[in-house]
């Protein structure tokens, strides 16, 4: 067992020792369900391998250690947290032998979920930073910024694992993302259904008509923002992939491009997202999906396929 | 917030900002977490730094002992060095305070630990 489940709680109560009160938390947080179980899973099938195959190539640490230097893993839209904590725990941990550790970032637009994520992180004795913000736009830019050994290689961004189960359900009228998550509702109550998506801060279903809009602004994101080796894992329902995947092939079609039909379904190249797409192209691949409750959730891997020259 | 995340903080989305970085810390309220001395992390992190950054925000925040801001030589092998870098970088915390865009002044809050970098809509190219 690489990654063990972390502890949450699901009191709607967060109390942090620094403030010697308790705040209400309920019921705007997203609970941990059977998507982030899924995201979990695909942790333990694919993580110990990325870090040996991928991550380890530019963070081998020099001399007798053979481990992979720290890596920067971000969260994006934490809510509990969950996933946050499952990898830094694997990395002090049971991966504690390939690994030197890791700097953890956990972002939500959600005051009341950064906090939920750095409860669950306290439980299970890992450090985290939560930032209050919207994906990646509060993140430093490459080109920017002086660091000491990136004077003659292409530039890379700082993020060696991404995380991210987006808002991934269509809006009923493609709503755009707004504000915080509220909780899980059930969809075949109608009525509490039509009063809760009223709520303008129904995020998890503000995902556009093909509910892969917020993931496709990530996807620009993390583009440029990917170490050279990093890794971004991403959960999509069935016709999130679908929409990534037409998309892909119009840009394609529309610039003349002959390779449409090479691909295979479960692997796809992916050659519009960040500022230098063409350059740079991304590859999706499908690590593990299953039948939820009537919808098919995948887990994905996207990355930058390896030179070997 | 500790000063490794701040050093990858940018203001860098806000409507007419060219580069946003680094956003200046106003620290009221810091507190210091000891940490297990990881050398192999500190050691393999530094190279990762903006260092000049990561050194003014000590400053900043009024914890600089003494480290200079050019990186020394030889650091790899100077545990007294990288013991200094580990508690500045992952042992003292902001916990409330404000982040400062370099450009426009924008204030960006630090409550309960947590910095606020969302942006108003006005606020977005």
């Amino acid at each position: 067992m690489i990654i063990n489940t972390p502890t949450y709680s699901i009191s709607d109560h967060v109390s942090l020792d620094e403030n010697n009160g308790e705040f209400d938390t309920s019921p705007s947080v997203y609970e941990p369900a059977e998507d982030t179980f899924l995201m979990l899973d695909v942790f333990e099938l694919d993580l110990e391998q990325v870090i040996k195959n991928r991550l380890s190539k530019t963070n081998m640490t020099v001399g007798s250690s053979t481990k992979c230097g720290p890596l920067m893993v971000v969260e994006l839209g934490s809510g509990f947290g969950i996933l946050t904590a499952a990898i830094s725990k694997a990395l002090s941990d049971t991966l504690s032998s390939i690994a030197v550790g890791a700097h953890c970032i956990a972002v939500d637009m959600n005051p009341t979920a950064c906090l939920k994520t750095i409860m669950t992180c306290k439980l299970n004795d890992v450090e985290v930073d939560a930032v209050r913000g919207d994906l990646l736009t509060w993140m430093r830019r490459p080109e920017t910024t002086n660091i000491s050994n990136d004077s003659n290689k292409e530039v890379f961004g700082p993020i060696d694992i991404l995380l991210f189960n987006p808002p991934y359900v269509r809006g009923p009228k493609g709503e755009l993302a707004p504000t915080p998550r509220v909780t899980k509702i059930d969809t075949n109550d109608e009525a509490k259904y039509q009063k809760l998506v009223a709520v303008e801060d129904a995020a998890w279903l503000g995902g556009g008509p093909d509910g892969v809009d917020v993931l496709k602004r990530a996807l620009h994101q993390a583009a440029d923002l990917l170490s050279e080796y990093g890794v971004f894992y991403a959960l999509m329902i069935d016709y999130n992939y679908d929409a990534l995947v037409r998309d892909e092939m119009q840009a394609r079609r529309e610039r003349a491009d002959q390779n449409i039909y090479y691909d295979d379904l479960n692997n796809i190249e992916l050659t519009t997202f960040g500022s230098s797409p063409a350059n740079r192209p991304l590859v999706c691949t499908r690590i593990l999906s299953r039948n939820i409750i009537g919808e098919r959730l995948a887990v994905y891997r996207i990355y930058r396929p390896i030179d070997f020259n | 917030m500790k000063l490794l995340t701040h050093n990858l903080l940018s203001s860098k989305s806000l409507k007419g900002v060219k580069v946003g970085y680094p956003l200046r810390i106003v620290a009221k309220d810091v507190k210091i977490n000891e940490s297990k001395f990881n050398k192999e992390f500190v050691k393999k992190i530094i190279p990762k730094l903006d260092w000049q950054v990561f050194i003014n925000a000590a400053v900043q925040i009024g914890h600089n002992n003494d480290l200079s801001d050019e990186l020394i030589d030889d650091y790899e092998n100077n545990d007294e060095f990288l013991k200094k870098v580990h508690h500045l970088l992952v042992e003292i915390e902001i916990i409330n305070g404000e982040l400062i865009c370099p450009e426009t002044d924008r204030v960006f809050p630090i409550s309960d630990g947590i910095p606020n970098l969302l942006l108003n809509v006005n606020e977005v190219p």
